[in-house]
């Protein structure tokens, strides 16, 4: 379970820090060349929405599993006896991978069905090719549902520990590739 | 099943689940697709499954929320912002109840490289709360004006909410960013305005620093200016009309990149830090807005805004009173549910309804923005009000923090009852 967690926050801090990083770069580079040159950097648009926005936004839904930083309400749940949380706690691990999971079948088979097609834009006078980015959908959140079918074990079997939530932690969170 | 009733079941579904510790992002998306299903059958559902979530990201103006979010971590974590509670301390400390307005005019300050509150709240706490123990301050109006002060971060521009507003109601940012900052300016100075309040009634709780000369006051400008620099480039080019919203955010990251490297406070560890802080924002945050996304839909398709919309019409209500119940549910969620998640949920059900009262969709986000960030300093999850007891536990306990934040709640709800009087002037 712990390596598959380090797996994953890693593989997220590489590719999402990496996609993050070019597309400031990027578009820094499309305003100087619009700015200086008249015509900005070729499919900047198509790139930066198709491809990293798409990958900025659903690469780290693991990672921010893994760090439990998914936004819910614990204000209710918190105020339960301890033996109450850990059935709730169960029951949400349970609907989020059915639901992650669901997401994972209905993103892949769009992302085959786009592949089969050899699905494109234009890009002023060129074809950018946008197919292979609708796979970026299926595989991260299907290493979501797989972490929360893990999570659900954990829960099982007793070895899953869930601390109390500190706002402040969270934006002073450490960038190591642990949990 | 008729489609108003599967509207109806699936609202109280979605409730119940966030109730229950379910993520918010989850019962959007799991009680959404069931709905779709419920009212539209298989196909339809497995449709808008495989498809919403891509075409809800791969978008140009979305793509600047993760531009903004990595300029406001970079900011935090590099300290770029260090000096600016300290050069409006420098101006202003000797005033009654300086240091209190120097804390409100630092957080105005961070707000313009943020778009987070709580990053807000704890970037200037760190530095503010301790110099105003040590001054002699009221421990409560110290910790209450910097817990405060952190909201007008998500209202002066970038505001991460205002973005997702805009997207949702289809309205323009730059127009939500000017709005914002009108709102964000007016929100600190009538929090100043409590600080001078408080001194008149009790002047002991306030005790005036020293004052600095006029040397000492360039010399602590000095110290901000490549703040001022960033704030006028990001800003300056996004109004002037010279970049989108996406491109402010890009630009804005890489002189806020530039400047901690150039100054060696963005080490490559807290460069790190500043990414992985992004991508755990984006992670939690995208996914919501495909759930909010599948939500605006069932509502449509279930025809349960227009059954909302008569069900408050037979009531009697008019358009303010409207306004008036839909605030009170804001301030309500506000309670209990972070800002964007509450936003996304409601506004699907909410946007209809003001549309058809013919509301201005700019002036409706600006309140909701005002009253969901009013939720981050009530009781009893007010999350700026957790981060300020967390960077001040040694000398104060929650509750005092939270008696600290009364004189703000007090002008908050000056300010939205006056938002409310004059919807149009806004």
């Amino acid at each position: 379970m712990r390596a598959f967690e380090k797996f994953i926050s890693q593989a997220t801090m590489f590719f999402g820090g990496m996609v993050l990083c070019l597309m400031v770069l990027q578009i820094m580079i499309d305003v100087v060349m619009r700015s200086f040159f008249g015509a900005g950097f070729p499919a900047t648009v198509e790139l930066v929405s198709k491809y990293y926005m798409v990958t900025v936004s659903f690469l780290p839904v693991a990672f921010t599993e893994v760090k439990r930083r998914h936004i819910e309400a614990t204000i209710f749940s918190d105020i339960l006896p301890q033996s109450m949380k850990s059935p709730i706690l169960f029951g949400g691990f349970i609907i989020s991978t059915v639901v992650f999971g669901a997401l994972t079948l209905g993103t892949g088979r769009e992302a085959f069905r786009q592949t089969s097609q050899g699905a494109y834009v234009e890009a002023g006078a060129m074809d950018f090719y946008t197919w292979p980015s609708y796979w970026i959908l299926p595989i991260s959140f299907g290493l979501m549902t797989i972490l929360l079918a893990a999570r659900v074990i954990s829960v099982l079997s007793g070895t899953f520990h869930d601390g109390p939530h500190d706002p402040l932690e969270e934006i002073d969170s450490h960038a190591n590739g642990d949990t | 099943m008729d489609s108003v009733l599967v509207g109806v079941i699936s609202i109280i579904s979605v409730l119940t689940m966030i109730a229950m510790r379910v993520p918010i992002a989850v019962s959007l998306l799991g009680v959404s697709f069931c709905g779709i299903y419920a009212v539209t059958g298989q196909i339809p559902a497995m449709s808008m499954l495989s498809t919403v979530p891509y075409n809800s990201a791969a978008s140009w103006t979305l793509s600047s929320v993760p531009m903004f979010l990595l300029m406001g971590y970079v900011a935090y974590h590099s300290g770029l912002t260090r000096g600016l509670f300290n050069a409006a301390r420098v101006w202003w400390g000797w005033l009654p109840g300086g240091l209190a307005i120097a804390s409100l005019a630092g957080a105005g300050g961070f707000a313009a490289v943020t778009g987070s509150s709580v990053a807000c709240s704890a970037a200037i706490g760190r530095i503010a709360v301790p110099e105003m123990h040590r001054q002699g301050y009221d421990i409560r109006i110290a910790t209450g004006s910097v817990a405060a002060g952190g909201t007008i971060g998500a209202l002066i521009p970038p505001s991460i909410l205002l973005i997702l507003f805009g997207i949702q109601a289809e309205v323009s940012i730059n127009q939500l960013f000017v709005g914002g900052l009108f709102l964000g300016l007016l929100s600190l100075a009538l929090y100043i305005s409590a600080v001078l309040i408080t001194y008149l009634v009790y002047p002991e709780r306030l005790p005036r620093a020293q004052s600095y000369t006029f040397a000492e006051k360039i010399t602590a400008t000095k110290e901000i200016w490549p703040v001022l620099l960033l704030i006028l480039a990001v800003f300056g080019g996004l109004f002037g009309g010279f970049f989108t919203a996406t491109e402010a955010g890009a630009v804005g990251s890489f002189f806020a990149i530039l400047i901690g490297v150039l100054r060696r406070t963005l080490t490559r560890e807290r460069f790190v830090e500043s990414v992985v802080d992004t991508l755990l924002a984006s992670g939690g945050l995208f996914v919501i807005a495909v759930g909010a996304n599948l939500f605006t839909r069932l509502v449509a398709i279930s025809g349960l805004s227009g059954e909302i919309a008569m069900w408050m019409g037979n009531l009697g209500l008019d358009t303010i009173g409207i306004l008036i119940v839909i605030t009170l549910i804001y301030l309500l969620l506000g309670m209990f549910l972070e800002p964007i998640g509450a936003m996304l949920l409601t506004l699907p059900l909410f946007l209809p309804i003001i549309v058809s009262h013919g509301v201005d969709k700019i002036w409706f986000g600006l309140l909701v923005a005002k009253l969901l960030e009013i939720g981050m300093i009530t009781p009893p999850v007010g999350l700026n009000v957790f981060v300020i007891h967390s960077v001040s536990k040694e000398y104060v306990k929650l509750e005092q923090v939270f008696a600290g934040i009364l004189p703000f709640l007090a002008a908050d709800l000056i300010l939205i009852v006056l938002m409310l009087a004059t919807r149009s002037f806004f």
